[in-house]
């Protein structure tokens, strides 16, 4: 009864649910209606001429910054968790580093961000 | 006590996994909750809300539900339907899963370990995410800015809820879900100091995961009459269906997760039959009030710019976030 043989039930599971759902979906495919008609292979654009091609393929510069911020800070919140969950009630020196490091971080990012 | 002696029995194992609390549960749960909401908005609106189908209108998810998936499935030639199709089959399954194996449904959850708090609920992040695949493979360009806005909009909150996580998780001293579920009415009811700085966590913990929902004022993504549906406008039948159902699974992760981390149960590892089921009832009606707040927010509030949310949660929800968990620690090394 150890956790790793929950952790192969758990994903037995996952696949039981994925095959249930998949049967679903299938089955939904077969019984729903098909009438083919050419106008609804076309996208929908407000009843102007779909223009496929005209889409977005590169992020606004303005936002740019939010994302390579997001994708350095995402980690400051991981070790923040593993640092105060670690932390013993009576020890004042991990307090004090983890303040320090939350402050640190804070900064940092409003820095960064104006 | 672990839970696997469900699974020395083949047929207990198979009521398990497909009927409670298994996929059929899980689905009819997920249709409550959204019955709930639509009752709920439509009481805010001034609108009865679903009547006609079963008791109050209860069964007009079912209904819904059973007539997408035999609608026709409208596939336009411009679009990647393979991948369309594996994030909506994969995202329902995962959801299914996390919420299956975190709720304590015969008083304690099927799989617990410790950092399992960031493992689901940065599983949950991704599969919330994962959605702009649905938009970004088709070459609409309602539906690509749909996907970009989407992606715009996990950078802003996604920070902002993993931090407001740490401190509850710094109130328990814990990274495991059942272990903070089940200190955390103790902690609050024994240390009222913590009471403030864990009462602004819970209610930024609440508007980032309305955003992490695409729920109004945050449904930026799929901003109806702005861009069509966004990143859902060509999804129609039994791929709408899921969606839906995918939206559902949300709700009631929500629901469920924020009351666990943030309120707790009180009869966590306590073995009888009574408690287990206090402890589910408990948890179910803390998800539904924590949804209530989500559902009046959601009715009252008018959709905001993306640069807005971006600015809220980088310029003020991150800062304040860090800010309550210093404070936190502050009360813990005074407290204990």
């Amino acid at each position: 009864m150890s956790n790793s043989l929950a952790g192969i039930v758990t994903l037995i599971y996952t696949l039981v649910v994925l095959v249930l759902l998949y049967m679903t979906y299938a089955m939904s495919g077969k019984l729903a209606p098909r009438r083919k008609e050419p106008s609804k292979d076309n996208l929908y654009s407000c009843g102007e001429e779909p223009t496929p091609f005209a889409v977005p393929r590169t992020f606004t510069l303005t936002y740019f910054k939010y994302i390579l911020i997001f994708s350095l800070f995402d980690v400051v919140p991981i070790l923040v968790i593993l640092s105060v969950s670690l932390i013993h009630p009576l020890s004042i020196m991990e307090y004090l580093l983890v303040s320090l490091y939350i402050l640190v971080s804070a900064m940092a990012a409003i820095i960064i961000v104006r | 006590m672990s839970l696997l002696w469900v699974f020395n029995d083949p047929i207990l194992a198979i009521i398990y996994l497909i009927l409670f609390p298994g996929f059929i549960f899980i689905l009819i749960l997920s249709l409550i909750f959204e019955w709930y909401k639509r009752k709920v908005i439509a009481r805010m609106h001034s609108r009865m809300g679903p009547t006609y189908t079963g008791n109050r209108g209860m069964l007009q998810p079912f209904a819904d539900f059973i007539k997408l998936l035999f609608k026709e499935d409208i596939r336009v030639q411009e679009a990647d339907h393979p991948v369309i199709d594996l994030t909506l089959l994969l995202a329902p399954a995962i959801m299914i899963t996390l919420i299956a194996i975190f709720i304590p449904w015969f008083g304690t959850p099927f799989y617990s370990f410790t950092g399992d708090v960031i493992i689901i609920y940065m599983l949950f992040s991704l599969v919330s995410t994962l959605i702009f695949l649905v938009g970004w493979s088709v070459k609409s360009p309602f539906t690509r800015i749909g996907a970009l806005r989407l992606l715009l909009q996990v950078a802003g909150f996604d920070i902002a809820s993993l931090l407001l996580l740490a401190v509850p998780i710094a109130e328990t001293g814990s990274l495991s879900i059942a272990s903070i579920a089940g200190q955390m009415p103790y902690i609050l009811l024994q240390k009222p100091l913590y009471l403030i700085p864990h009462a602004i966590a819970f209610i930024l913990f609440i508007v980032s995961q309305q955003a992490e929902m695409e729920e109004d004022p945050f449904d930026i993504p799929h901003a109806e009459t702005e861009i069509v549906a966004g990143h859902v406008t060509e999804i129609s039948g039994r791929r709408l269906a899921f969606l839906n159902f995918f939206r559902d699974l949300q709700l009631l992760f929500v629901g469920v997760f924020t009351g666990s981390i943030f309120i707790g149960v009180p009869f966590q590892g306590i073995q009888t039959p009574f408690t287990w089921i206090g402890n589910l009832l408990i948890l179910l009606i803390e998800a539904a009030l924590i949804l209530f707040i989500l559902f009046v927010i959601e009715a009252a509030a008018a959709r905001i710019r993306i640069s807005d949310l971006l600015e809220f949660f980088w310029h003020n929800v991150i800062p304040i976030s860090m800010v309550i968990i210093s404070l936190t620690l502050i009360i813990k090394g005074i407290v204990g």
